[in-house]
């Protein structure tokens, strides 16, 4: 599962907010945003299920995330 | 020949080793970040996050709202013409930098904006905002002005004037290329806008680094003066919203950021140690026959510049008679000729000493007795 960001600045920030929840992301370049707006970062969640955690910390932080993907 | 190094004003020397093995590091492990999604790509926009990070902790504000760029000119041609309003009113302090004075006259000779000014006072902070508020009549729209003279290192009272500005809805921008790093600032404080730094100054950075560091609670909209690749939203025909993307096009200078996050990380400013040295110099060169200081006693801060000439005797010629001495100053106008001439220094402008993290007393010392011999005939 992958959380999209609107710039690469704001999905680093994302990174290492989770982080410090130890919510484990790794930076990825997202086929998903590319193939809409034309190329676009996001972070993988190493564990699914915590997506919904995520986006909360997230978003009480300000971060707002275009959506979530599921990546192959 | 020991070098004395008293230009500090100009860019810091010398950088720390620190800044050399992150730049180093950058070197060999960095690819082009914020275009791919491979390892040296991404190891690229960690460390520019980084420098990022340093910098929003340095000035307290979000990593989105530091705008990485090549300098402080750069970051202040950005900010006013991103903000200039159509028509409106911008003005700014007679001691400005031309990286301030030539943006403005630019836009205002092709009748983009009207120009003003307004002249900072040597007696006294509050003159200084009258003259300020004065000059804010109806139709500005933009104030910018300097934190501390380049030529003279006197502070602006710029709390007080930003608050004032604010008051009227007029937008600042503060040129903080003299005191980053030689004195705190916190950008929420200040109450400015938008504040630009140059990174290779008092922040002792690479040189061709700097940043224009936006205020969190900045809403406005700051329009693009170069427009280009982001590595994100490439199929939009303009360029982003989001900051900093919207300001960043082309490939970032991942070195020169590496560079600068290792010196913002380990700077320990030291303003008072700075203003001692600062006194020092300025009370012994005002004690030697012939030698006139100008603009040093101001009830105000000072960044730790001081500025004087040796009567009969160019600027610059007085800077090479201390360069044989092993002794790095500048000469000339200093790339401020309003300031000069508000300082009345003459034709040839001044002789400016800037301190810097690791001048010493004894520096002040070998400097003085240089002068001290060059006044007594001895060029």
């Amino acid at each position: 599962m992958t959380l999209i960001f609107t710039s690469v600045t704001y999905a680093l920030k994302a990174l290492r907010l989770l982080a410090d929840h130890h919510i484990h992301t790794t930076l990825t370049r997202s086929p998903a945003v590319t193939a809409v707006r034309g190329c676009g970062y996001g972070l993988r969640l190493a564990d699914p299920s915590r997506l919904e955690e995520a986006k909360r910390i997230l978003e009480r932080q300000g971060v707002y995330s275009l959506g979530a993907v599921k990546e192959g | 020949m020991k070098t004395v190094y008293l230009d500090n004003a100009a860019t810091l020397y010398p950088k720390s080793a620190g800044v050399l093995r992150a730049m180093e590091r950058a070197f060999w492990d960095c690819g082009n970040g914020g275009r791919g999604g491979h390892p040296l790509s991404l190891a690229a926009v960690d460390t520019i996050y980084r420098c990022r990070e340093a910098l929003s902790r340095l000035f307290d504000c979000e990593s989105e709202n530091v705008v990485l760029c090549s300098g402080a000119t750069l970051a202040l041609n950005m900010a006013i013409k991103g903000l200039a309003p159509r028509g409106g009113g911008v003005i700014c302090s007679t001691l400005e930098h031309n990286a301030v004075l030539r943006p403005i006259y630019a836009l205002a000779a092709e009748g983009c904006i009207r120009q003003g000014f307004f002249s900072p006072s040597f007696e006294s902070e509050e003159k200084t905002v009258a003259a300020f508020k004065a000059a804010l009549k109806k139709g500005v729209r933009l104030a910018v002005f300097t934190h501390a003279s380049n030529v003279c290192g006197m502070c602006l009272p710029v709390k007080e004037l930003c608050h004032a500005a604010r008051e009227r809805g007029v937008l600042t921008v503060v040129d903080c290329a003299q005191t980053a790093g030689h004195i705190p600032l916190n950008i929420r404080e200040l109450g400015a806008d938008v504040i630009c730094v140059a990174g290779h100054k008092g922040l002792g950075g690479p040189m061709g680094t700097g940043a224009m560091i936006i205020n969190p609670e900045f809403s406005g909209i700051i329009g693009t003066v170069i427009e280009g690749g982001t590595g994100v939203a490439s199929r939009d025909r303009f360029m982003p919203s989001v900051l900093p993307e919207r300001l960043e096009a082309g490939t970032a200078n991942v070195m020169g950021y590496a560079g600068l996050a290792a010196a913002a990380e380990e700077l320990e400013p030291d303003p008072e140690r700075e203003e001692r040295l600062r006194v020092r110099l300025a009370e012994g060169l005002k004690s030697i026959k012939g030698v006139r200081v100008y603009g040093a006693d101001a009830k105000a801060d000072y960044a730790p510049v001081v500025l004087f000439n040796v009567e009969g005797i160019p600027s610059d010629t007085v800077a090479e008679g201390l360069a044989e001495r092993g002794i790095c100053v500048r000469g000339g106008l200093h790339c401020a000729p309003l300031a000069h001439r508000v300082l009345q220094t003459g034709a040839y402008g001044g002789v400016r000493a800037s301190l810097g993290r690791g001048r010493t007393e004894e520096d002040c010392e070998s400097l003085l007795l240089a002068v001290e011999e060059i006044s007594g005939g001895k060029i």
